[in-house]
């Protein structure tokens, strides 16, 4: 029911999410060839009068991934649209004048706002799940089927949509608190900023300094969960990062109900 | 027997930091009444008919509506699925009007899709057009679609009327007099409209500074209200404002124009006053009397005030 009145309010930015992500995924998967093609480099050169004279093995297509999309613009654009996914909610429509008929619907305010989170918790984890599914198929269009397999695609999907929905939780609940887009935005962006900081720091330090607030914040990182570092380095999915951060987002989203429960309109 | 209430409130208030919205309201609407809420701007009449639809929680004080309490989660909602909150600037404008339409009727369990069909035929309303570029006509028309289709028993209508054109200003009041006629829905209707809301109203509630001031069939209030003429030897008497029966008394030197509720021969009887003339209020003459506290603007005009503002 409600669904479908998210759905509308979210289409466009999904599809303007989805060109985005189209592209990057292009991109990516056309550097990663060009970069294999210095594998040929050498045998090339024997053949001709020419000297080798630099020379880069060229990493796996999971390790081409992570260091020139996952760690840069295809993480960034998916915390960009995280954010702008986000913002939303009864809260946030209090500032204009739709809440009066948001909360005229014959549902409770709590359904309402979590009807609201989930949908773009869905359309912001299908998302992320596209584009490594996508890098995958024109991998394998491209031939490299076996470097960048459909399972090792989507676990990094699965790592991508985790925290982005941690991502978007902390902007759902910053634009019903504070009704404004620009606000909630650059709220969100000093937030996520220190937060990487904190918690670059706590893994940095982790096995350093045994100081228990670090190794707790450790976890949130949300930077090398999206990065897929964990899973590239051990091929193993991260579950405590993973926990930390969907139980992060159900914090931020019980704490917008209790907020938004909390408010005249 | 009594008719049973659709809107009832005890003591109801809503305080926000600096000022109390709604001080002490009760409120008494009958089912199947079309009942003015009328008062000046601030008099807390927005603020009591969002309270009633649960989007603002009071501070004291209980309300129901239908039976229902509204301070209760989910009676509040019960409450939503049986009444409507018509407000022609919340319809959202990112949708177009038949995606509104959709969404509505899958939200609403008791859709009647005969009603819509036969609104959309009178009402001449754009379909495909997004409702951020329909006329504000065609918003009160489309919002009053949705309530009526959704076959609710109460409406609750804040400033309904408000910027139309006489023509849809009478395709709107006709609508809503036709939903109190044939489905004996009450109907809450806010409005600045005095003539309108005198015309198609059967109950009055008029509020002040968060108050009922005056409340009851609209019939009775304005039997018992009337607008006289009086003269005096010499001069009026300095206690005539507060005497018994007169709600408001306009002073010129040895007449006075006095709005009396309840017999006005008796109320005057004991001042020495010769009537000139006496006639029914109309309701605007009672609503000034009641509301228009003209002793409290005279007196800032007479302090200087005004002058030392400008």
């Amino acid at each position: 029911m409600l669904w479908r009145k998210h759905w509308l309010q979210l289409r466009w930015l999904t599809l303007a999410g989805a060109v985005l992500l189209t592209v990057i995924a292009w991109i990516t998967v056309d550097g990663q060839r060009s970069a294999s093609f210095a594998s040929d480099v050498a045998e090339i050169a024997t053949a001709l009068p020419g000297t080798v004279t630099r020379y880069t093995v060229p990493s796996p297509f999971t390790r081409y991934l992570e260091a020139h999309a996952l760690g840069g613009p295809l993480q960034a654009l998916l915390i960009g649209l995280a954010l702008c996914i986000g913002v939303g909610g009864p809260g946030f429509e209090r500032s204009g004048t739709t809440a009066v008929f948001t909360l005229s619907l014959p549902y409770t305010r709590r359904r309402l706002v979590l009807g609201r989170f989930l949908a773009a918790a869905t359309v912001i984890a299908l998302l992320s799940i596209f584009v490594v599914l996508l890098i995958a198929a024109l991998a394998a269009f491209e031939g490299q089927g076996a470097e960048f397999p459909f399972a090792e695609a989507l676990a990094i999907g699965v790592c991508l949509a985790s925290g982005a929905i941690a991502v978007l939780s902390l902007s759902f609940l910053l634009a019903n608190v504070t009704g404004n887009t620009i606000a909630t935005l650059a709220s969100a962006i000093v937030i996520l900023i220190v937060v990487s900081m904190v918690v670059g720091a706590a893994y940095d330090r982790w096995w350093r300094t045994p100081n228990i607030w670090l190794q707790v914040a450790a976890p949130f990182d949300y930077m090398r969960l999206m990065g897929a570092k964990d899973f590239t380095a051990t091929s193993r999915l991260p579950w405590p990062r993973i926990g930390a951060a969907l139980a992060l987002s159900g914090a931020l989203a019980v704490a917008t109900v209790a907020w938004v429960e909390r408010q005249d309109f | 027997m009594t008719t049973p209430l659709a809107i009832e409130t005890q003591a109801l208030t809503k305080q926000y930091p600096g000022v109390r919205a709604i001080d002490g309201l009760d409120l008494a609407v009958p089912t199947g009444a079309i009942c003015a809420l009328i008062g000046r701007n601030g008099a807390g009449k927005t603020t009591a008919m969002r309270t009633l639809f649960g989007m603002i929680r009071p501070t004291s004080g209980r309300a129901t509506v239908l039976g229902l309490p509204v301070e209760d989660r989910h009676a509040a909602v019960a409450i939503r699925r049986r009444a409507a909150f018509v407000d022609p600037a919340a319809l959202y404008p990112w949708m177009t009007v038949r995606e509104l339409l959709r969404l509505a009727r899958t939200c609403n369990a008791d859709w009647d899709r005969a009603r819509e069909a036969a609104g959309l035929a009178v009402l001449d309303l754009p379909l495909a057009r997004r409702v951020s570029a329909l006329s504000r006509g065609m918003r009160v028309k489309l919002a009053l679609l949705i309530a009526l289709a959704r076959n609710a028993e109460l409406f609750l209508f804040d400033e309904p009327t408000e910027g139309l054109d006489p023509v849809v200003r009478r395709q709107v009041l006709h609508a809503l007099v036709a939903a109190n006629a044939t489905r004996g829905a009450t109907l809450l209707v806010s409005s600045h409209q005095l003539a309108e809301l005198e015309e198609i109203a059967n109950w009055l509630c008029l509020m002040d500074r968060g108050r009922l001031v005056l409340a009851g069939d609209m019939d009775d209030i304005r039997a018992t209200h009337h607008r006289v003429d009086a003269a005096w030897p010499a001069q009026c008497p300095a206690t005539l404002a507060a005497a018994s029966g007169v709600v408001s008394a306009r002073i010129n030197g040895a007449f006075a124009t006095l709005i009396v509720a309840g017999d006005a021969h008796m109320a005057l009887s004991g001042l020495g006053a010769t009537i000139q003339d006496i006639r029914p209020a109309t309701l605007a003459e009672i609503v000034l009397a009641h509301v228009g506290r003209e002793h409290d603007e005279a007196e800032w005009v007479s302090t200087g005030a005004a002058d030392a503002l400008a």
